[in-house]
């Protein structure tokens, strides 16, 4: 056994960067232990009392960095040392014993895989966009999960995206299912031959679920970022997803899901819908809805199954009318078990998408709506924190987002204003969505249980889950918990929207 | 690049480089640090806020820093300020309730337990957190804090600022971190009992300053009760909001750095909970 140290002059790093790297250190070969540390008297004691003072650092000072490794032998330890560099500026990564490399930027990255066709770039949105033009350049398809990537960035990431022909999905791309493979936050689904464009992340989700849970599947879906639709951008990637689910010879129709586009840039996808000659389901949420089209992303999802089926999409529309007595039915029994003083809904959301599909539903049904992400006539919230009247979070929302994980993946928060929301003597339901799939909470059965048993005693709570059988949750056994605990589960978050507003309603018949 | 607002402690003068980080370039003239920062960063007694902050466009050679005249300037950049620019770096305690001080701590002693960096010093209030911590340099790293922190409360308050002092990794060591949030909480009770602790702050201040400029500058304003802005809307949240605003300015507090908004919560936690043995 043997203990090494090296001084570094004036060389400054954050904690969370020597805590790293002292980590990674300690999990090379041979190394028995590790520390990167400032040269303290503290941190020396430190070092002294776990073995790992070296005589090097005696004319270390406070400013110094001191880099000390024990190994098994001196040549471990001396080959750690040799890695502390590269770890530092993180340029170098080892493999792992899985035999998955990793590499620290693209040109490394392209080495490893020399015939990748596609980046997934999830870095801080400053410098997102300077990667994703690199990857272009390289001929790369780009999903960019980062988002603060500035919109003239996000402009010319577009347009030579679409004079290469390759396609930018992002920036806050969330979701995407390209040739089978999910990335980022998406779920198992079957393949099939139902094409999604989408500017909005957990209504690719919800409809990718429904599909499959029908039975029927997805052959790509490509997310655009939400900003893709808007004026500026002028829904480039919108259209070229469109113009690539029109070439590709698995897909034999093409559903459309976004919040409204801007004007302009809707006519320009109407324009061009005309042009292809696959059939095309269209789920604008919020925007005004002509005649026979889906009034909910679940009605899209299984109107494009019927149609894709060979289907007249009518019985569709009798099928969610007989669940719709259904829900009226749940709603009076539930209103009866209420006190006269519970008279509103509290939604609480982890899909932004699903809080702006809640407000335009509740529309037609509850006055008084508010949220801290107001969609249509809903008025905004005083403070996000404090519920009015009817109120829809999205705890999605950066405001809940500082130095946490999102909500989808750590229920903490949303938990903690459960419970406050039951104790309020107004409440009468509680609205929630449980999206599943890669990347969301492991185990959100155990997660929301203990908390749905408690409000369930005073409130009626009703949830939608998002998901499917094969994803890692398995929304079989994530439904049976949340039942089990006394929570209302809805096959889809147009239908617990629907039976909370109606809860609400025969309470005010009271 | 605007200037958003600048610290009530800059000073006019001729600010060399010092160094340069993602969202902060720092400039030094003797003990005084004058830092660029970005907006996520914030205000700061000695912190310049610039909006659409870019790193890269300040100039990498060794430019001085020149505050004179109501103007920033930086190589060619220029910005000018006005008296409404500048950032207050002192918490008005006019009014505050005693009893809602309380409920709120418990609040912040809740947030510290519950969502904390698991590396942080948070594992002294809560025992079950000692297993983030690996065997070897790590635990050796906890044993050295608990016994510095088990010395200033059995009463021997600069021997145990002495091991705190530069106790951990990064800029400003844990150890660091925590002591500032110890004279930030004895200068909270100073003024919420109209008793003097300053001489003790000054004494805490010298047993803990060492050659590290940041944690020296950070030491300083800390016993003269000068608070960056996620500290002083803490700090105001806890004396006059409800839980909610607790809740939330703490989260903020928490998503400082690596560890170092946890360490400095929990130095002041347990000094104006009256643990630290000064009430």
């Amino acid at each position: 056994m043997t203990v090494i140290g090296q001084i570094r002059k004036g060389a400054y790093f954050d904690s969370v960067t020597l805590m790293r790297v002292g980590k990674e250190i300690a999990t090379l070969a041979g190394v028995i232990d590790a520390a990167v540390v400032m040269g303290t008297k503290s941190n020396k004691a430190i070092l002294k009392s776990s073995g790992l003072l070296s005589a090097t650092f005696n004319n270390s000072d406070d400013t110094d960095l001191l880099v000390a490794i024990k190994g098994e032998t001196e040549a471990a330890a001396q080959t750690a040392l040799g890695a502390v560099d590269g770890l530092l500026k993180k340029t170098v990564h080892t493999t792992t014993n899985a035999g998955e490399s990793h590499s620290a930027n693209l040109t490394g990255a392209l080495a490893v895989i020399p015939g990748a066709n596609l980046a997934l770039i999830s870095i801080a949105g400053r410098y997102a966009g300077d990667e994703a033009m690199r990857a272009l350049e390289s001929g790369l398809h780009v999903m960019l999960f980062s988002d603060n990537v500035p919109l003239e960035k996000e402009i010319a990431l577009k347009k030579l995206a679409r004079k290469l022909g390759l396609l930018v999905m992002g920036p806050d791309c969330g979701t995407a299912i390209i040739n089978g493979v999910p990335l980022a936050f998406a779920n198992a689904v079957n393949r099939g031959n139902i094409g999604i464009v989408a500017a909005a992340g957990t209504g690719l989700q919800e409809v990718s679920c429904i599909i499959s849970n029908e039975g029927a599947g997805i052959s790509q879906a490509i997310g655009t970022g939400g900003r893709d639709v808007k004026q500026e951008v002028g829904g480039i990637m919108f259209l070229e997803a469109l113009k690539a689910l029109a070439k590709d010879e698995q897909t034999r129709l093409i559903l459309l899901v976004s919040k409204p586009p801007h004007k302009d840039v809707l006519r320009r996808i109407q324009k061009f819908a005309k042009t292809i000659r696959k059939p095309i389901v269209t789920s604008f949420i919020g925007a005004s809805a002509t005649e026979g089209s889906p009034s909910s992303l679940e009605e899209a999802a299984l109107t494009a199954v019927a149609l894709v089926r060979g289907q007249n999409s009518d019985e569709i529309a009798r099928r969610l009318a007989a669940r719709d007595e259904e829900i009226r039915r749940i709603a009076k029994r539930e209103a009866a078990k209420r006190k006269k003083a519970q008279k509103y809904v509290r939604g609480l959301f982890s899909g932004g998408t699903f809080c702006a599909e809640a407000q335009i539903l509740f529309k037609d049904m509850l006055t008084g709506v508010y949220s801290n992400a107001p969609v249509g006539s809903t008025k905004l919230l005083r403070d996000s924190l404090v519920s009015q009247k009817h109120t829809v979070i999205d705890l999605g929302e950066d405001e809940f987002t500082v130095g946490r994980p999102h909500p989808m993946i750590d229920y903490t928060l949303r938990n903690r204003r459960i419970l406050e929301e039951a104790a309020d003597p107004e409440t009468a339901v509680i609205l929630l969505d449980v999206v599943l799939g890669y990347g969301s909470h492991p185990d959100p059965g155990a997660e929301l249980s203990g908390v749905i048993r408690q409000a369930s005693r005073t409130v009626c709570v009703v949830c939608s889950i998002t998901g499917t059988n094969q994803d890692p949750q398995n929304r079989g056994h994530v439904e049976a918990a949340l039942r089990r605990a006394g929570a209302i589960v809805m096959p889809s978050n147009a239908a617990a929207c629907k039976l909370a507003g109606r809860i609400v309603q025969c309470l005010g018949k009271k | 690049m605007t200037l958003v607002s600048i610290g009530d402690q800059v000073r006019e003068g001729n600010y060399p480089f010092h160094s340069r980080f993602r969202r902060a370039v720092n400039f030094r003239c003797g003990s005084q640090l004058v830092s660029l920062v970005d907006e996520e960063i914030g205000d700061g007694p000695q912190n310049i806020v610039i909006r659409d902050f870019d790193v890269e466009l300040i100039p990498r050679e060794a430019a001085p820093l020149m505050i004179k005249a109501k103007t920033v300037g930086l190589g060619s950049h220029r910005f000018p300020f006005t008296d409404d620019d500048y950032y207050c770096s002192t918490v008005p305690l006019d009014i505050w309730d005693p009893y809602l001080f309380d409920l709120n701590l418990s609040v912040l002693e809740k947030e510290l337990r519950a969502v904390s960096p698991p590396k942080s010093l948070a594992f002294l209030l809560d025992e079950n957190r000692i297993m983030n911590f690996r065997p070897g340099f790590e635990r050796a790293f906890t044993d050295q804090i608990r016994r510095g922190v088990q010395r200033i409360m059995n009463g021997h308050m600069l021997d145990g600022v002495r091991t705190l002092r530069g106790c951990g990794l990064g800029l400003t060591p844990s150890g660091d971190d925590f002591i500032a949030g110890l004279l930030i909480g004895l200068n909270l009770l100073q003024q919420l009992h109209g008793r003097s602790h300053q001489r003790l702050a000054d004494e805490i201040f010298r047993a803990a300053k060492a050659g590290n400029v940041f944690s020296n500058s950070f030491l300083d304003l800390a016993r003269r009760g000068l608070l960056f802005g996620r500290m002083k809307n803490l700090v105001y949240a806890l004396l006059r909001e409800r839980e909610d605003a607790v809740r939330k300015s703490a989260a903020k507090l928490l998503a400082i750095g690596g560890t170092s908004g946890a360490d400095l919560g929990t130095g002041f936690l347990l000094t104006v909970r009256g643990e630290m043995g000064v009430s």
